[in-house]
């Protein structure tokens, strides 16, 4: 903590999208001329306050590491890379919500305040370099997740949702407390005063100095009961079975919402976690290759047979996120030999997923018909004739998750390929490649319903009426993922800093 | 030419592709017949009465225009391209011309380039994906729905075919590679047949499967050896190549097994070949046409631009088993073809047994052998779109791919019958056809190769036999006899458009079965030199084959001064050592290069392919020559030019009785006029 600058400043952005949040809660309740306008004001309101927000960030950038509150916070290039993420993820659930709320007539002002609110939890979550300041801010995001989950109040399905969410969610929380605790347990010796810490900078610096002399058991079941949590939140196989329920429950633009925000998210701490930790990676990094192997195939197998999309793109999340776990074990490989790249291509990995999947759930919100959803493969019957531009824009967004170029999904997975037979993990990446010939078919049969097949009568195709919204952010993941999969280096520029985690 | 030129020729589809995108969309036409089989009208459908849609006009102009102008400029490359340039260069790789290289993408230490460039072996395979472009959508313009579609995923799928043969960088090549499934997935999905959906998921599944690993090997190419560059890896004297050849032979071993496994099935070989018949029987004609003509010659081309030039060691040692299942592929291909009932199966499945030849003459490692692949590989590229594209035909005419439901036509169509039967006749290999040049090429070079040998050799041979079998058969089924079903009697014949696309691919036969050298000539350098750098395997009991060996020394010790620094990982030069043992025979080689540089002078293509051609003229003859080698030679009659070709065969076993006979020499230059057609024909030329 030397010669660091200990400030608010570091939290600047998340105060911001805080700040946001309260004034829409307030002026959505309080303002009857604003409340008149809402549909319209709060989500253009949120939008100006991420940007602002997001501006902050970006100035950050290049700028020194600062800390807050005794180095729980911390800002590091790492997190202000986390950040940008997920505020481009808000932004364009906010552009997607916008028009899926005004097709469910679910126009409510909280909506908006949520979104801001899970935001700051995940904000907090990027930056937080302390285990307790790191629980609170998963309980942030969480709560309010649950809550948006639920927010077709009248659907019996979003209910069963929120509630089968809040379980496990809650339930996993207890892993995450009892896990923190063992690892404060465990940890003594680690810090400079010789006392037990929860602060990831003292423990990465202790164990880096060889401060343990071996690791206790404690901090070993501390690390298991850790990650069983996160493996919790980010729908990990055996920890996913809420997943595709509270997917396809949701909302969609609250699933597109949170398939990313939460998979950023909970990936930077992991990422963060595992650095910090890296030097003892013998006691974790079997098992989370176990993990891996599991998600990757348990993700892919599942989505083979699911008549329903959005139940299909949840399996394809779990999926992903075993594609992901795979890049972030390769930081424990040696002793975080490889953790640059690691985390270049977990990040680039994150921002592609994040185009994708916001993309692919866009498509279906723009397809929904006031009042119903279009959620099934038969809905998608014969879209290319009654609705080209959406089954092509689509079929962007199918090519990308499968990793098939020249889309960005393509170049994520060269990377993660890169990243896992540098650091010598051969078998992970030989799983990779036979599980994603396992997803080549669920995502191309989404093409085939919507090139191939004549549509019938069950399809649900009108257009919802006011499409602005879910256009632009369609367009634009469109767009990005095709560019960026030709020219990978404007993301790759993005995300570049976050190589530069603070650890000491 | 511009410094881009490759660029250009490869992304000018694209740009039409993009153009049609924002070009309106046409009508459909209402006389779709869906993809089931209705007899109810199809004569009307033969002659597509022009309907006077401005859009629909302007579509297939543009696409046209499009793939006309590739063509051109390709066409350009080909008569500019330097044959004396490749010729001065030594080594693999250093045939490149036309090169663009700009670094594109870094991953860490790894650096992805956009690197473009052809030899004499990929520029041909443009010249055909061009040609057969061309055709393909002036047959396409009587698609009747979603025309617009069908000509973007055709420009598409073009884009991404030239790409395939021009990309010198693996990340490129594979980008490349990949990208060209998707719009074969639509065109077989949408415009195909009643199966489609299951033959396009298959298709690319099958295909998917194979690359996906061919990516992870290429990513660990890239630790190995530090460059995604095909020519670097190619060259053991160059850095990378001296890296890849000098690591863990059993990590090498793994590495080229992901490469061929790709390669075998796209190409496809005996085990992979089933996604074959379904997307070629299911996908519309002139997807059809580009599967067989252009998308399977990129697995022979995997195979000659990476796996062998990358991983010599390895492709030396699995060549047993590539040749095995080349043979099982020939026969039971042929075999299999024989009894389909749907004609598009049975001319997918001949495409089986012809991609057998190719891959034998690739392993038999010979510098014949894989000349006679390469011409192969065009050849079927011509044969193989003409079939389908007459299958087309009669499929417009009568809805209908059932074998037995056609018979007698050559009453009532016998323009389109003679066309079939040319197209027939080239498929089956039949002298003065372009497919008696590539096969019997194949089988000679199969034959003095130490890989293969008299007993492979004759069981591939017997697939020329089959081959006859089943073509003719069919031919046999649909033209001749009586009319049988009175649906027939009135179809109409060769419209002017079918006369278009099919005349010039009649030329191309001919062209290339009477006087192949000008199109082959600027890949004989290029494919020396890579059967010289992965090591020639020649049987040195066989006459031909101390022949050919002694033209090498020549070139094997500029070689082998080269590569001396190298020596210890260089394995090829073990499996040279049949070779070397024949070096201190220097005479030998001494009097024979005036030879055959004699034999490339004074005979004109023309007619030395005609007299090689004449003895085997009818399709029994086959047997006969394959049987000198099992069975009792025929008399053996030197001045007789006419026996040439079979001279290996004959004087195999005159020569098996004493093979180190110290007249040797002598003996090779007695047998060098008899050889000298297919030496001359083949690779044994000037500049050696």
């Amino acid at each position: 903590m030397v010669g660091m600058s200990d400030s608010l400043a570091a939290i600047v952005p998340a105060i911001i999208v805080m700040i946001t949040g309260f004034v829409v809660l307030l002026g959505d309740s309080c303002v009857p001329a604003w409340r008149s306008n809402g549909k319209a004001l709060n989500p253009s309101v949120s939008i100006v306050g991420l940007l602002i927000a997001l501006f902050f960030n970006q100035t950050h950038i290049g700028k020194e590491a600062a800390t807050a509150f005794n180095g729980a916070i911390v800002d590091d290039p790492f997190s202000r890379v986390g950040i940008l993420l997920l505020g481009l993820t808000a932004i364009f659930s906010i552009l997607l919500s916008m028009t899926y709320l005004e097709n469910k007539k679910l126009q409510h002002g909280e909506y908006y305040v949520l979104i801001l609110f899970s935001l700051f939890g995940g904000m907090l979550m990027v930056s937080a370099n302390e285990l307790i300041t790191l629980f609170v801010a998963i309980e942030t995001l969480s709560v309010a997740l649950y809550v948006l989950a639920g927010f077709a109040r009248t659907e019996e399905k979003s209910e069963e949702a929120a509630l089968k969410y809040f379980l496990l969610g809650a339930f996993a929380a207890g892993f995450l407390l009892y896990g923190i605790a063992m690892v404060y347990g465990g940890s003594m010796g680690l810090a400079h005063d010789g006392q037990p810490t929860t602060n990831l900078a003292e423990i990465a610096t202790g164990l880096a100095n060889g401060g343990l002399m071996s690791v206790s058991v404690m901090l070993g079941i501390g690390l298991a009961l850790l990650f069983v949590g996160f493996a919790f939140k980010a729908a990990l196989v055996p920890f996913h079975m809420w997943a595709p329920d509270v997917y396809q429950g949701a909302p969609t633009s609250v699933t597109a919402y949170m398939a990313a925000l939460t998979k950023i998210a909970i990936f930077t701490v992991i990422l963060r976690i595992c650095s910090a930790f890296a030097p003892i990676s013998v006691v974790w990094l079997n098992t989370l290759q176990v993990i891996a192997v599991l998600t990757i195939f348990g993700g892919n197998i599942l989505a083979v047979t699911q008549d329903n999309v959005k139940r299909m793109l949840a399996y394809s999340s779990v999926a992903h996120a075993g594609y992901i776990l795979a890049a972030v074990v390769a930081v424990g490989v040696q002793a975080g030999k490889f953790r640059d790249l690691a985390i270049h291509a977990t990040m680039f990995y994150l921002f592609a997923y994040t185009l994708m999947t916001i993309g692919s759930f866009g498509v279906l919100i723009w397809l929904s018909k006031r009042g119903r959803d279009c959620q099934t493969l038969n809905d998608l019957k014969g879209l290319v004739k009654r609705d080209p531009f959406g089954a092509y824009v689509m079929l962007i967004f199918m090519l990308s998750l499968g990793g098939i170029p020249p889309t960005m999904g393509f170049m994520g997975k060269l990377m993660i390929f890169n990243v896992l037979l540098q650091s010598g993990l051969a078998p992970l990446a030989i799983c990779l490649g036979i599980a994603s010939i396992i997803s080549i078919y669920y995502y191309l049969r989404v093409v085939w319903m919507m090139c191939f097949m004549e549509p019938d009568n069950e399809t649900v195709s009108d257009r919802a009426v006011e499409q602005s919204g879910v256009s632009i952010a369609v367009v634009i993941t469109a767009v990005l993922s095709l560019v960026l999969g030709l020219a990978p280096v404007i993301a790759q520029n993005i995300v570049a800093p976050a190589s530069n985690i603070l650890l000491h | 030419m511009p410094q881009n030129v490759l660029s250009i020729l490869t992304f000018l589809p694209l740009v039409g592709a993009i153009i049609l995108l924002c070009m309106k969309r046409p009508q459909d036409q209402p006389d779709d017949h869906g993809h089931g089989s209705h007899d109810a009208h199809g004569e009307e459908e033969a002659t597509p009465k022009a309907p006077k849609d401005p859009a629909r006009t302007a579509i297939c102009g543009v696409a046209l225009l499009f793939t006309v102008l590739p063509l051109l400029l390709s066409l350009g490359l080909f008569m500019q391209f330097d044959a004396g340039f490749t010729a001065a260069a030594q080594g693999i790789g250093k045939h490149i011309q036309y090169t663009e290289d700009v670094n594109w993408i870094n991953i860490g230490a790894m650096h992805i380039h956009y690197k473009m460039g052809v030899d004499g072996i990929s520029l041909l395979l443009i010249l055909l994906t061009t040609f057969l472009m061309v055709l393909c959508v002036g047959f396409s313009f009587r698609v009747k729905t979603r025309l617009k579609e069908f000509m973007v995923f055709m420009l598409m799928l073009e884009t991404g075919m030239i790409g395939v043969f021009c990309a010198l960088d693996l990340v490129l090549f594979y980008i490349f590679w990949e990208a060209m499934l998707i719009p074969m997935y639509f065109l077989i999905g949408i415009f195909g047949h009643e199966r489609r959906i299951h033959a396009a998921i298959k298709f690319f599944l099958f295909t998917f499967a194979g690359s996906i690993f061919m990516l992870i090997a290429i990513v660990a190419t890239y630790m190995i050896a530090g460059s995604f560059d095909v020519v670097a890896l190619s060259d053991p004297l160059s850095g990378a190549g001296g890296l890849l050849r000098g690591y863990d032979p059993r990590i090498l071993m793994y590495l080229y097994s992901a490469f061929a496994l790709a390669f075998m099935i796209k190409v496809p070989m005996f085990p992979f070949h089933t996604w074959l018949p379904d997307a070629h029987g299911e996908a519309p004609t002139a997807g059809s046409a580009i599967l067989a003509g252009v998308m399977l010659k990129m697995g022979t081309y995997g195979f000659i631009r990476f796996c062998l030039p990358l991983f010599p060691v390895q492709a030396q040692q699995s060549a047993g088993l590539f040749i095995t299942l080349a043979v099982i592929g020939i026969i039971y291909g042929s075999i299999v073809a024989a009894v389909q009932t749907d004609a598009k199966k049975l001319v997918a499945y001949s495409s089986v047994a012809h991609l057998g030849f190719v891959v034998l003459g690739i392993f038999s490692f010979t510098r014949v052998g894989m000349m006679g692949a390469l011409i192969q590989n065009i050849n079927h590229g011509i044969s193989t779109p003409m079939l389908f594209f007459l299958v087309g035909m009669l499929y417009e005419r009568r809805h209908t791919r059932e074998i037995a439901q056609f018979g007698g036509l050559k009453l009532v169509v016998p323009f389109m019958a003679t066309m079939l039967l040319l197209a027939t006749l080239s498929s089956v290999a039949v002298p003065f056809f372009n497919g008696f040049v590539g096969e019997f090429t194949i089988l000679q070079g199969s034959f003095i190769s130490s890989n293969g040998g008299m007993l492979i050799t004759g069981f591939a041979a017997t697939g020329m036999i089959l081959s006859a079998v089943y073509m003719l058969w069919w031919f046999q089924r649909i033209m001749l006899g009586p009319v049988t079903h009175s649906v027939n009697k009135h179809l109409p014949d060769l419209s002017r458009s079918e006369w278009l696309i099919l005349t010039p691919l009649v030329v191309m036969i001919f062209w290339i079965g009477l006087g192949s050298p000008f199109w082959t000539s600027k890949m004989e350098t290029p494919a020396n030199s890579l059967v010289l750098a992965v090591g020639e395997k020649l049987d040195m009991s066989l006459p031909q084959a101390q022949l050919l060996a002694g033209a090498k020394p020549v070139e094997h010790t500029e070689e082998g001064a080269k590569h001396e620094p190298n020596a210890e990982v260089q394995p090829p030069k073990t499996e040279n050592s049949p070779t070397m043992g024949a070096t201190p025979n220097e005479p030998n080689g001494s009097t024979q290069t005036p030879v055959t540089g004699e034999g490339t002078k004074p005979t004109t293509p023309t007619d030395t392919k005609g007299e090689t051609a004449t003895p085997n003229g009818a399709a029994p003859n086959n047997d006969t020559k394959a049987n000198p080698n099992t069975e009792a030679p025929p008399p053996v009659d030197n001045s007789e030019k006419k026996q040439e070709p079979s001279s290996p065969g004959t004087a195999a076993p005159d020569d098996k009785g004493k093979p180190t006979d110290p007249k040797k020499p002598k003996e090779g230059a007695s047998l060098a006029p008899h050889s000298k057609t297919a030496s001359r024909r083949t690779e044994v030329s000037a500049t050696w």
